[in-house]
């Protein structure tokens, strides 16, 4: 399947299954950045709780986000999460927030 | 993200609830484990069914009034003093307010569809106010100075009652709780009965109950 969608971490490929990406389930949990996030335009959820990520970024070009967990990493900051229309679900759980903005 | 329907932002360092009033659509906002201090900024919210605040440092309940579709409200963990300003909250079928500073059981009346009741770890020295709880099914007073249960035929859907660890002292009160899941371990009726009347209290703080111990309460043989 040459179209199917896939991020790069490390040089290997995650790839987007039934519209989801979920990478702790993959054994990866300790993501500081990710690569090729942007291309991903038709993801719908995204698992990224339990990695070392500090900064909310990169996430604006995935339009069709319903369900984003960005639960036990080191996030100061809500933010590049405003123009994510279709996002239903937000997990911030266990990160450094000490206001609530920017959604 | 007007889309926004879950929110969790559990276990952070928020001190203030603000920045959500326009987000109309939340139907589920967990805040729990944060610094919070004040209940505000939710009024809009009308849409909330579920909201958790537990774990925080609030002192009052106050500014819910609005939010008429709530079904479950956690505020365990804070230093409420009283039960107040819940009134409106008439869809409200879970409520938690365990492990806070509250002495009196009251204000509750209006609460007609709860069906879970936790009031364990407080200060609650009487069973009352919850008469008009004709679905509450479970009921948590775990850890309080409760001395005696009294009838308890109005709450006509009760399956369980928590009452571990208070000072249950008079054995003919569990007339009033025959029929129901009653966990009465660390009270001191609970060693009355397990040396005296061949009852059991599990190592769960159930009762089991005997002949012995029926006969005891009820006087046939």
């Amino acid at each position: 399947m040459s179209n199917q969608e896939f991020v790069l971490f490390r040089g290997k490929k995650y790839f987007v299954e039934d519209g989801g990406l979920s990478l702790l389930y993959a054994g990866v949990s300790d993501i500081d950045e990710l690569e090729g996030l942007q291309n991903l335009i038709s993801l719908s959820s995204l698992n990224l709780k339990g990695n070392n990520i500090s900064r909310i970024e990169g996430l604006e070009p995935l339009m069709n986000l319903r369900s984003l967990n960005l639960g036990n990493n080191q996030i100061n900051e809500i933010e590049g999460l405003e123009s994510l229309e279709n996002l239903t679900h937000l997990t911030l759980i266990g990160n450094n927030i000490s206001e609530i903005k920017g959604l | 993200m007007k889309s926004l329907k879950h929110l969790n932002l559990s276990r952070n360092k928020i001190r203030e609830i603000k920045g959500l009033d326009t987000r109309v659509n939340l139907e589920w906002l967990s805040l729990h484990s944060n610094r919070i201090r004040k209940i505000k900024g939710l009024e809009r919210l009308k849409k909330l069914k579920h909201l958790n605040l537990k774990r925080n440092h609030i002192k009052k309940i106050e500014h819910l009034s609005a939010l008429k579709n709530l079904e479950f409200l956690s505020l365990g963990g804070n230093n409420i003093l009283e039960i107040q300003n819940l009134e409106q909250l008439t869809n409200l079928r879970g409520l938690n307010l365990s492990c806070n500073r509250i002495s009196e059981i009251e204000g509750l009346e209006t609460l007609n569809k709860l069906s879970s009741l936790d009031l364990g770890y407080n200060n609650i020295t009487e069973i009352k106010g919850l008469d008009n709880l004709e679905d509450l099914v479970e009921l948590i007073l775990e850890g309080n100075k409760i001395q005696r249960i009294p009838h308890l035929g109005a709450l006509k859907s009760l399956e369980s009652l928590f009452i571990q660890r208070n000072l249950l002292d008079h054995i003919a009160d569990l007339k009033n709780v025959d029929g129901i899941n009653t966990y009465i371990g660390e009270n001191p009726v609970a060693k009355e009965i397990n040396e005296k009347y061949g009852g059991k209290v599990n190592c769960d703080g159930e009762l089991m109950w005997s002949e012995k111990l029926r006969r005891e309460l009820y006087g046939y043989s």
